[in-house]
Parts: structure tokens; C-alpha cells; sequence
């Protein structure tokens, strides 16, 4: 077993338990210590939690405070941890919408957050198949290098989904996009997708083999979820800036609310000049 | 070794005795010592061994083993000052003086020597022998004895004790000192004049020269004319002092004419050394150590520097090493021959090294098509401090910089690293691929570190001559040659690099802080293309190019061709940097690529910058980029041209697979001239894509003929049109004959076409196509009419041997006056083909600023149902064929299909640029002209890393010099209508037309000068 740690915290609010399933499958193929949070005493037993997770789980209870701060305590713990929430998780939200207690959570961590949908159910869940939506920007190939480790365990096929968009172009340096343009088809093709992908395995050092690189046409938010509705997608692993602006996380907010399977978060920042 | 003064500052000349000084004795090794001498030859410093010996024996021990053209900077002063060798181009020696002796002299010297052997035999009663074999000098052994035969230098002291035991003991009572008084006596008593008298102990020697004349040669045909001082002369020795009571053999070097140089001694000096000599004393070590110093003295530098005029300059400040790929491909070094791309000599983890050499395709698998064939990583050295790396991608990058220096065709480099352990290391480097000896890559990287001394660790992939073999079955030979220089010699490496290493070349030095080490590298490469042993050839090649020039000279030639080449084709602009640079990048690739000494080879649509393509030559090279050579280098032209002679078979070939006759052109060629576009595709959705362009795309048939007629008509090169033109021109129209469909409407249709716009497949009567047809058989039918006029005799076996009667030209014209054309004289249109302008409408203004093209927006099916248009077709044939369409015409199509076209190509651009620029309307042009400029140079999109898009490039120069400049070439002569953007202040350039020069400036006269060619 490695030195890191998966982490539920469970409250009682909507179908907290949707996470478990998740959080065992995680650490079994990361070889993590699974530690389950009890955010509040009329939480799912420690029993229950035992029978479900395997004798060896960890579970503790929260000292008392806001449950936000109780994530983070029991996070800033083992640094090396993945959180996996349910997105209801503290006070529940309409559906589709994050919680506040997740959305706290997402927004003052660094650590991996695997949210899951309570609609999600508490039936097996086995990876098989991740899905990575990459807007072709450094920062993302970059934050997305946790989950190598994780798709290689689990020997997954890895999607990587780039949506051409009529006018996009980051400003980020080193940013690599639809072409603008396809003088000879059976050239610029080929050639463009080697490139996309040694740049991202240049950043994420994923194995070539397990690797595709797709690409859609629209809005991203629109083919990653239809993606992963089409081809059986069991994790979407996003690049995350780290910020709910309104007009930065509509993409993100989309793919939380709408996706198929569980969403792993991964916080990104952008590549500087010159390094 | 500290020096002290006056031996603390650089001396430009340094002359020395050898044997005792500069090794212990003639059956040493001189390795030793050739690292520093061979660092201040190349170094500039003037070195002359003065030596008792003769040529033979100081060449086998020493100079032979000194290789390179500054070898110049050696000489040999032999025979105890009787003669003088210097060193030609390839290193073989020169006589460049010699003492003549007369017969009379020779005479008198061998009647001195013998009456002095009788004279002691007569004192003594023993055994004396004289050695009369010698250049104008005999001697007289003294000791004749087996134990005695060669004494080495270091035995000096026994030997002396032993000849005057020997003397003394037999009566001879003054010894030595008394057998060299008599030896003079004698000599003058025979009438010798200038007697020189000198001894080695075990010999007396009578000559008519000696080391002072050495000196006096050495002051009187090195130093003065070169204006070096006395003071910058450094003459060292090892026996100045008083032996056996007469004057060492080295004081002799100490003449009056030489007051003011430095006199320094080596040798024991028993007797204490004469003024001014400095006694060192250490022997041939310690000498050793006193040219490494000096050597140290003298900077190391790289023979190069960059230009200063940032015109002339792309430059990448810092490192984004995600877009590595796109700036190995801009900065990529060619010759038209061979080329590389401007990776990092330590590799990243995106580096993607790659050479190619022109027409040496590979295989990847079978069923596959031929690529470009990747050669080894010649560019390869790494670096490690103290075991570390320094790699860009361990550690800190201080400062970082690479640039393109277009002027000189040279990649600069300039870096700062430190390492996790604080250790800053600085490197700066260069690397070509000569102009002027397109077999040649050169290297050159200077090390500094700056703040620590320790172990350095230099190695270089490609270290010994090397033959790949592709599985086509060309081989490839690549030659290097390696040297190291460190501040005091140039360094032999730890591993050589043999087979056991895997051609790794490795040196572990030990490297002080502040002080600069410096590693050289030459290649030759030659292949199976050119010679019938790559291997030998490439190592004489480089032997002979380095015994002359050196990789100083290799550095000068190229700089020299490329300023050459700059003369023919620069495009000056005024007033808009941007707009000079980016036509400096264009016209520096577009140099880079092309080969005037190879008919075999042509330019692959990203030439020898990158592997995309596979190196696959398209109607890019007759349409983009061959104007450009017609008007500025038409050798290159030619060269490009004769290529598509040289694949007449395989274009007939294809022609009579698909049912015609005649030539139809690869779309895609490679080495033979056969198709090679790839017949699928998969897309990035997944989906498997049928390319059909290998098959319809059949309007470069016209392309190549209409390159032909443009070189034809510029050049006159009446040979080219005999030996290949005609017979392209022929055989194209042929084809186009055999295309055609008579339709009920009584016209010649061309159907089941892909045109320019390939968003459009099996189209019928694309209007290009139809077009360059068109005008492609009345070419046919001229020349047809041309040949039999001026040259019956060629037309008589070119008839024949194409078996084309009278008959088949006047087919051909009536065929192109039939043609359908798809031009509606109510509007003034062209339809692009029959049925455009029944398909959906889509207006793109609604997709501004778009970042990808519409078949990727959209979707290819749905483009290929709308009006959308991925590249100029009509209006690129009214761009090539401008006189055929009067002005109105011109507008109308331009504003008719110039809002529907997507740009999904780079070729697009430059062509609305020059349009747009030749119609008047200036704004659109400059539009076009930007966004041609920045297809490669604004990439922040990607599409440079596999490679330049030279058609592009060349369709910028297009824009520039056709649009801008207006330049048209009429029966008369080129003539300007220019109409500059606003910014630009003013323009200059030349064309060539018909062997006559012509130079362009704007504002100005139309040609401010008119010459012929041939001057250079």
C-alpha cells in the first residue's frame, strides 16, 4: 500500500453513500489507505461503513465545527490524498447543482476531488474507460498528470477530447488547438494528432497504447457529456482553474451537473512564460 | 603553471629547439604536446621548430600528426639552419628555404671534417669517424663507441665526462673544448669564410649554418612582415648555457637582430644560462606546461558571431517547451541538400531531432507509402556537471535564447543553467548546414562555467563515419570529425567512440571556473545517390575539406555562399519590420531548400524542415514556389523543373492506368515520380476518410506545364525547353486531349475532377482545372509550332520518339478553343464547377475570427453540399493567367468567391493577398499578406511543427513582389505597377530575366539598374 489516502467524508444529506462505491475502487488501484469522515454522528455507521469499505477503512468521526473545515483538516493531514464527495455533500442543493459544502471544498483544496452524483446509486463501479475533455492548453496536459498512475492501474482506455470551437485560441503559451489550417487532409490529420498527444505526453506521461485522441465539434460542455453518454465513459477527469466566475466555469459547472459517471477534479494553473 | 612575467601575456610567434625541449628525445611520443601546439595554431599563433634534424625525422615524430588548415601556422626550421619547411592547404610540407652550398664549400666542409678526424687520430691514435651524409654540415664523432651510439639528451652529463675521459685520457689534454678550437682553426686554415662550429658533446660539427640562421629567417620572413615585434617573440631551448666549456647548441638562437624577444630555457643548464635567457629549467613537461599557458593566454571563441540587424534575426527569448516542435521547424538549417531542424543539442522531452537529405526515401511498412527517411542525430551533445545534466528540463534556466540568423543561414544559441546543486554553467553555440559545400553540417559549442570547478562531462552522439541504410536501399554515409579545445590544448577524448560504446564520444575534464572549452564538430554526409561508396567518399570529402579550410574556413565559405545568394534574392521593405522579417524568413526557407546541383530532387511541401508530408511534392512546388527560383536563381528553377522530366515515365504511367495518354502528375510524388498520396485517412472523430486527390486531384498535370512555360518564358533557357521542357509540355497536352469529354452541348468537358477547392470531390468542369487545361494545350500546340521553326532537328527526334504527328497539335487547339469553361458572359462569373451555384449558400461572415477551418466546424459533408470554398480556384486561375481575363471579369469572380472562400489552406492566403493587391484594394491585400505571415511565425496554433509551409512562403513572396510591387512580365521585359501598403516606405528587390539582372526600387525608377548576368 502507498502512502496516499482516499478520502470520503459522509454526512446526511442526499444518498452520501453513492461515494463509497467509488472511493474503494480508487483504492484498490491506487493502493491508498481509504478514511472515511464521519461529518456528523447520525452518519452512516461505522459498521455499515466497514461492511461496505472492507475492515481495513479508517473511519473517524469530525470534530466539531463546519463540516468544510473538517475536510480540509482531515485533507491537509495526508497531503497526498483524494477527496471523493458526493456533490450533495453538507447541505443539500437542487439537483444538479454543487453543494456548498463541495464547492468550499473544491475551491480551497489542491488535492484530486472525485465528485459523484447522488443519482449515481451505490452499485459497483469499476474504470474501464476515462475520459479527458483538454482544451489543448498546457496547464491542462499538466494537471491531469495524476491520473496516469490511476488509468494505468486500472489498465483503462484514456479518451482525450478536444471540441473545435469557431474562435478559440488561449492565450496561454504553448497552446495547441484545432489547426486553422488542413491544406492536405491525409497529412494535417495524422501529423496533428501526434502533436497533440507528445505534447500532452510531454506534461502527463500516460501510456500511448491506452491512448486516443478524439476530437469534437461545438460546445465542449455538449461533447464531453455526449461523449461519455456514447462511449460508456466511466470517469471524466477535468482540468479545473479553480474559480466559479461566471463566464469560466460554464463548461465545468455543465460537465459536473450533466455528466453520465463520476467527475475526478483536478486543479490546473496556467503554465508561465518561460519555464 | 603560474606564469611569470614576462612570460605572463600572449606571445604571437613562438619558436623552440625540439629535441631536449619539446621532447626528451626522437623516439618520443609527441602527443603530449601537440594538444597546445595545435591550440595555438588555431589560435592564430605562428610556431617554428628549430631542429639539428632533417625533415623526415621531425615530420614522422611530430607535424605529421597535425592536421587541420592552421597547420599553415607551423614550420620546421631544419638541418641546423639550413633549411625551412612550411605547410600547403593539405598539410604536406614546403620547402621555403635552403641553404645552397656551393661545391666549393661542400668540398671544403668534407676536407675540414676529415683533416680534423686526422688530426686527433694523430694527437689521440683513436678511433674517430666522420659522418659526411649531412646538409651542409659534417661531423666528427668523438666517441664512435656501441654504449655511446645515440645518447639520449638527459645522458649529457655521463657523455660529457666520457669524450673527455676519452680525449684526456689519449693525450688530447684540453679535451673537448681543444678538438672544437681545432675543428675551427682548421676550417678557416681551409678557407671556409663563416665556419660554424658546433658540438652535441659526442659530435663536432663543421657547417655552414647553424640555429642563428634559424632566428634570422624566422625575424626576417615571419615577423616582419606580419609587423610582430621582437617582444611577441617567445624562443625557447634547453642548452644555452656553457657545455663542456663551450656555448650550448641554443645560444646560437640569441642573434643581436633579436634584442627584445624572450629567450627561456628548459634544460638543466649545469652551467647556468647567458643573459637574457630565463631559466625554467623541467624539461620537455615543463615546456609542455608553458605552451598550455600560453595557450591559456589566447580566448576561445566561436568563429562566427551573429548579425546585428535584428532584421535579420528570429529570435525565441526564454523556452515554452510545449511549442519545441514549432520552433525546430522555423529554425530549421538546409541546403537543399540536407537539412535539420533546430532541436536542442541536449534533447527535452519534446525534442524531435530530425536530418533528412533530399530524394533518401523510406519504407515505414510494407503498404505503406514512402517518407522522408529520418537520419541520425548529428546535432546531439550533452552535457553533465558532476554527474548532473544540463538539461534544460532539470534545473534553472537563467537565460535562454535561440536565434536564426537568416543573413549568414546560422542557428545561435545562448543559454544560462543551473543546476539543482547551484553550479551555473553558460553555453553558447552554432550550427549550419553549408551553402557553400552542401555535403557539410557544422557544429560549434562553447562551455563556460561560471561558478564552479569540477568535472565535466561532454558527449556527442555520431562520433565515427556511419552508414544508414533505408529500406529503399539508399545508404546514407555521415563523416564527423570532433574537436575539443580547452583554454590550454585541443583534448583527446576519454572514448573515441568505437563500436563498444555505440558512437558515443566522451570527454570527463577537469574545468575551472571563468575558463571556456569549446567543441567542433564537421560532417560530411554523401549517399548511394550520388556516389558508389558514400562511406569513402564522405571520409575523403571531409579530409580534404578540413586539411584546407578547417572548420573556420567551412564557417567563412557558408557565410560567404549565403551572402551570395542574399545579393540575388532579398526583398527589402521599408517601414514595416514585421512585413521585412517575415519576407527574410520566406525567402531564407525557400534558399534553404532548393538544390541547383541535383535534377533528381524536389521540394517536399515542408521541404527538409519537418517530417510532415512525408516529404511529398505537390503542385506547391510549380505554382508556390517556383516563380520565386525562375525570377531569382533560375538555376534552381531548372533543377526543380528537370525533376519532373526525370518522372515523365512514371506520370505516363499513371496517365495510361487510369485510360489516357500522355502525362498525368503524381499528386503526391516522391523519389520516382509515382503516386504516393495515401488512399485513406482516419480523422480524429474516427472516421476512415477516402482521399480521392491521388486520382482527381489532376490539375498538376497543368501545374508542372504552366512552371515550364514561366521558367521558359523568363529564362529563354532554349537548352531546357529542348532537352525537357518541350517534351513536359507535349506530353501534358497529350494528356489533357486524352481527359476531355465531348458533351451534347458540343464542348470538351473535364468531369469527375477534384479542383483546388477540395472540399469538392468529382466535381465536373472545375473551372481551374478546365482552365489550366485549356491554356496548357495551346502551349502544347506553340511549342508544337515553335520546335520545327527554330530547331527542326530536335523536334524531328522528339516527334518521332513521342510519335506525335502533325495532326494532334491542331486536335489540341481546336480541344482548347471547345472547352467548357463555365464562364457566363451575362455576369461576368465563372461557375467554380457545374452545379456551385445550385449548393447552400453559407455565409461566413457569420464564423469571424474563426480558429479552425469550416470542415472541422461544419463537418466535411456538409461543406462539400455548400458554396463554401476551402481555397482560391477560380480566383487562382485568374491569378496565373491574369492577361487572359479583362479587368472586369477579374473583380467580379474576386468579389464573387473571395467572401466564400474558408481559407482551410495556407495556400489561399498569399494568392487573396496578391489579388486583392493587384486589383487596388490594399486593406484586404495587407489582411491577406498578415495572416500568410503569420501561418508560421504567429503559430501559437501548431501547424509549424511538422514542418515550414514553404508554398506559403512563396506565395508571400508572390504577394509581395507580383501584388505589391506589381511586377509583371511582359515580351519586353519586367515592368512595376507597384502599389505598397500604406506603412511600407519603400521596396527593393531583383529578378532575373533572360539572362539580364534587373533591380527594383520603389519609389523609384522601374529598374534602377540593368545588367547581365554573370557579374558577380
Amino acid at each position: 500500500m502507498s502512502g496516499s489516502a482516499i478520502l470520503v467524508p459522509l454526512d446526511v444529506a442526499a444518498r452520501p453513500a453513492v461515494a463509497l462505491p467509488v472511493a474503494r475502487t480508487l483504492a484498490a488501484l491506487e493502493r491508498a489507505r481509504l478514511r472515511v469522515l464521519r461529518l456528523v454522528a447520525r452518519a452512516l455507521a461505522p459498521r455499515e461503513i466497514r461492511e461496505r469499505l472492507g475492515s481495513e477503512a479508517d473511519v473517524f468521526d469530525a470534530r466539531k465545527g463546519h463540516p468544510v473545515r473538517a475536510i480540509l483538516e482531515a485533507a491537509e493531514e495526508r497531503p497526498d490524498s483524494t477527496i471523493v464527495l458526493s456533490t450533495q455533500v453538507g447541505v443539500a442543493a437542487p439537483y444538479g447543482v454543487i453543494g456548498r459544502v463541495c464547492r468550499q471544498v473544491l475551491l480551497r483544496v489542491t488535492c484530486p476531488v472525485v465528485l459523484v452524483r447522488p443519482d449515481r446509486g451505490l452499485g459497483p463501479w469499476e474504470l474501464r474507460h476515462v475520459l479527458l475533455p483538454h482544451d489543448g492548453t498546457p496547464a491542462t496536459s499538466a494537471a491531469i498528470r495524476p491520473v496516469c498512475a490511476l488509468a494505468g492501474a486500472a489498465k483503462a482506455r484514456l479518451s482525450v477530447l478536444h471540441a473545435a470551437r469557431q474562435a478559440f485560441q488561449p492565450p496561454e503559451p504553448g497552446s495547441f488547438t484545432t489547426p486553422r489550417y488542413l491544406d492536405q487532409l491525409q497529412h494535417e490529420w495524422p501529423a496533428w494528432s501526434r502533436e497533440f498527444l507528445e505534447r500532452l505526453e510531454s506534461l502527463c506521461p500516460l501510456d500511448p497504447s491506452q491512448l486516443r485522441l478524439c476530437l469534437g465539434r461545438g460546445r465542449p460542455e455538449g461533447e464531453v457529456v455526449l461523449f461519455a453518454q456514447e462511449h460508456a465513459v466511466d470517469l471524466i477527469v477535468v482540468a479545473w482553474k479553480g474559480t466559479f466566475e461566471p463566464q469560466r466555469a460554464r463548461v465545468f459547472r455543465a460537465i459536473v451537473r450533466d455528466a453520465p459517471c463520476p467527475v475526478m477534479v483536478l486543479r490546473a494553473e496556467p503554465e508561465r512564460e518561460g519555464s | 603553471m603560474k606564469l611569470i612575467p614576462p612570460l605572463d601575456r600572449p606571445f604571437r610567434l613562438l619558436a623552440f629547439d625540439w629535441d631536449g625541449t619539446a621532447v626528451a628525445s626522437r623516439a618520443d611520443d609527441s602527443e603530449p604536446i601537440r594538444g597546445p601546439v595545435e591550440r595555438l595554431l588555431g589560435a592564430g599563433v605562428l610556431i617554428v621548430v628549430i631542429t639539428g634534424t632533417n625533415l623526415g625525422n621531425v615530420d614522422e615524430q611530430f607535424s605529421r600528426w597535425i592536421r587541420g588548415p592552421y597547420k599553415r601556422n607551423l614550420y620546421l626550421a631544419t638541418n641546423r639552419g639550413s633549411e625551412v619547411y612550411g605547410f600547403d592547404a593539405p598539410g604536406n610540407p614546403v620547402l621555403l628555404w635552403r641553404r645552397v652550398a656551393s661545391e666549393e664549400e661542400e668540398r671544403l666542409l668534407t676536407e675540414t671534417a676529415e683533416a680534423v678526424r686526422g688530426e686527433l687520430v694523430a694527437r689521440t691514435n683513436l678511433e674517430v669517424e666522420v659522418v659526411l651524409n649531412r646538409l651542409n654540415r659534417r661531423k666528427v664523432d668523438l666517441i664512435p663507441l656501441p654504449e655511446w651510439r645515440d645518447p639520449p639528451k638527459s645522458e649529457i652529463g655521463r657523455l660529457a665526462a666520457a669524450v673527455e675521459s676519452r680525449l684526456r685520457g689519449a693525450g688530447l689534454e684540453g679535451g673537448l673544448r681543444q678538438a672544437f678550437d681545432l675543428a675551427g682553426s682548421i676550417a678557416r686554415a681551409k678557407g671556409l669564410s663563416d665556419p660554424r662550429i658546433t658540438s652535441d658533446v659526442k659530435h663536432i660539427e663543421v657547417g655552414l649554418t647553424d640555429k642563428s640562421d634559424s632566428v634570422a629567417w624566422i625575424l626576417r620572413e615571419l615577423a616582419r612582415p606580419r609587423a610582430i615585434p621582437n617582444e611577441d617573440l617567445l624562443i625557447g631551448g634547453d642548452e644555452f648555457g656553457p657545455i663542456a666549456g663551450f656555448p650550448g647548441s641554443d645560444q646560437k638562437m640569441i642573434i643581436p637582430e633579436a634584442k627584445g624577444a624572450v629567450f627561456v630555457s628548459v634544460g638543466p643548464e649545469p652551467g647556468g644560462v647567458p643573459p637574457p635567457v630565463i631559466h625554467l629549467g623541467g624539461g620537455p613537461e615543463r615546456f609542455r606546461e608553458l605552451l598550455a599557458a600560453q595557450a591559456a593566454l589566447h580566448p576561445v571563441e566561436l568563429p562566427l558571431s551573429p548579425s546585428e540587424d535584428p532584421d535579420w534575426l528570429l529570435v525565441e527569448e526564454g523556452l515554452v517547451l510545449t511549442r519545441e516542435h514549432e520552433f525546430e521547424s522555423l529554425f530549421s538549417l538546409a541546403n537543399g541538400y540536407v537539412g535539420t531542424r533546430g532541436s536542442l543539442a541536449e534533447g527535452s522531452a519534446l525534442s524531435a531531432p530530425a536530418t533528412f537529405v533530399a530524394g533518401v526515401f523510406d519504407v515505414a511498412e510494407a503498404g505503406s507509402v514512402p517518407a522522408l527517411a529520418t537520419m541520425p542525430d548529428w546535432t546531439r551533445i550533452a552535457g553533465a556537471v558532476e554527474g548532473r545534466p544540463i538539461r534544460l528540463d532539470a534545473g534553472e534556466n537563467l537565460e535562454h535564447r535561440r536565434m536564426l540568423d537568416l543573413r549568414q543561414g546560422v542557428l545561435w544559441r545562448e543559454w544560462r543553467h543551473r543546476d539543482p546543486s547551484g553550479k551555473v554553467t553558460r553555453v553558447r553555440g552554432l550550427r549550419l548546414a553549408s551553402q557553400a559545400d552542401r555535403h557539410l553540417l557544422a557544429q560549434s559549442v562553447l562551455l563556460t562555467p561560471e561558478n564552479y570547478r569540477g568535472r565535466l562531462r561532454i558527449e556527442v552522439l555520431l562520433s565515427r563515419a556511419s552508414l544508414v541504410r533505408v529500406t529503399k536501399g539508399t545508404v546514407v554515409a555521415f563523416a564527423p570529425a570532433t574537436v575539443l579545445e580547452t583554454p590550454e590544448a585541443v583534448e583527446k577524448p576519454a572514448s573515441p567512440g568505437s563500436g563498444e560504446d555505440g558512437g558515443v564520444m566522451r570527454w570527463d575534464l577537469p574545468v575551472e571556473a571563468g575558463r571556456t572549452y569549446r567543441l567542433d564538430r564537421v560532417l560530411c554526409v554523401e549517399t548511394s545517390r550520388d556516389v558508389a561508396e558514400p562511406l569513402a567518399a564522405a571520409r575523403k570529402h571531409l579530409d580534404d575539406v578540413l586539411s584546407v579550410l578547417g572548420i573556420e574556413g567551412v564557417l567563412k565559405a557558408h557565410r560567404d555562399a549565403w551572402s551570395d545568394l542574399w545579393r540575388l534574392a532579398d526583398v527589402q521593405v521599408q517601414g514595416d519590420p514585421d512585413a521585412q522579417r517575415a519576407l527574410r524568413f520566406a525567402v531564407y526557407h525557400l534558399l534553404a531548400a532548393a538544390n541547383p546541383e541535383d535534377e533528381r530532387v524536389s521540394i517536399g511541401a515542408r521541404a527538409l524542415t519537418g517530417a510532415a508530408y512525408l516529404g511529398h511534392v505537390f503542385w506547391d512546388t510549380e505554382i508556390f514556389m517556383l516563380p520565386f527560383y525562375t525570377l531569382t536563381i533560375p538555376a534552381m528553377a531548372r533543377a526543380l523543373l528537370m525533376y519532373r522530366h526525370h518522372s515523365l515515365p512514371a506520370a505516363r504511367a499513371k496517365a495510361a492506368r487510369l485510360g489516357y495518354r500522355g502525362a498525368l502528375y503524381a499528386w503526391e510524388s516522391a523519389d520516382t515520380g509515382e503516386e504516393v498520396a495515401p488512399p485513406f485517412m482516419i480523422a480524429p472523430d474516427g472516421a476512415v476518410v477516402r482521399i480521392f486527390a491521388g486520382t482527381q486531384e489532376q490539375h498538376i498535370s497543368a501545374d508542372v506545364a504552366y512552371g515550364v512555360w514561366r521558367y521558359w518564358e523568363a529564362t529563354g533557357d532554349g537548352e531546357f525547353l529542348l532537352r525537357a521542357g518541350a517534351e513536359i509540355l507535349l506530353e501534358t497536352a497529350r494528356f489533357w486531349a486524352s481527359r476531355v469529354e465531348l458533351g451534347a452541348d458540343g464542348r470538351y468537358h473535364i468531369r469527375g475532377v477534384i479542383g483546388p477547392d477540395e472540399y469538392h470531390e468529382s466535381v465536373d468542369d472545375d473551372a481551374y482545372t478546365n482552365g489550366m487545361a485549356q491554356w496548357n494545350l495551346e502551349r502544347g500546340a506553340e511549342v508544337a509550332a515553335l520546335l520545327p521553326r527554330h530547331w527542326p532537328e530536335r523536334w524531328r527526334s522528339l516527334s518521332h520518339s513521342l510519335d506525335l504527328g502533325p495532326e494532334e497539335p491542331r486536335e489540341w487547339l481546336r480541344v482548347a478553343s471547345r472547352m467548357y469553361t463555365g464562364f457566363d458572359p451575362r455576369t461576368g462569373l465563372f461557375e467554380q464547377f457545374s452545379g456551385y451555384f445550385q449548393l447552400e449558400p453559407i455565409d461566413l461572415a457569420a464564423f469571424p475570427q474563426r480558429t479552425a477551418p469550416m470542415s472541422v466546424l461544419l463537418g466535411l459533408e456538409r461543406v462539400g453540399r455548400s458554396q463554401v470554398v476551402k481555397q482560391a480556384d477560380v480566383v487562382m486561375l485568374i491569378c496565373l493567367l491574369w492577361n487572359r481575363f479583362p479587368p472586369s471579369v477579374r473583380e467580379a469572380n474576386f468579389r464573387f468567391y473571395e467572401p466564400r472562400t474558408d481559407h482551410g489552406s495556407s495556400l489561399s492566403p498569399p494568392i487573396h493577398a496578391l489579388v486583392a493587391a493587384r486589383l487596388g484594394d490594399l486593406e484586404l491585400a495587407e489582411r491577406y499578406f498578415r495572416q500568410t505571415a503569420e501561418i508560421d511565425l504567429a503559430n501559437n496554433m501548431g501547424n509549424a511543427a511538422g514542418g515550414v509551409h514553404l508554398a506559403a512562403l512563396g506565395g508571400l513572396w508572390q504577394a509581395a513582389v507580383f501584388g505589391f510591387a506589381g511586377l509583371e512580365l511582359r515580351p519586353e521585359g519586367p515592368v512595376l505597377e507597384p502599389r505598397l501598403p500604406r506603412r511600407w516606405r519603400g521596396m527593393r528587390f531583383s529578378v532575373e530575366w533572360r539572362g539580364a539582372r534587373a533591380e527594383f526600387s520603389i519609389p523609384g525608377e522601374p529598374a534602377t539598374v540593368w545588367g547581365r548576368v554573370g557579374a558577380p
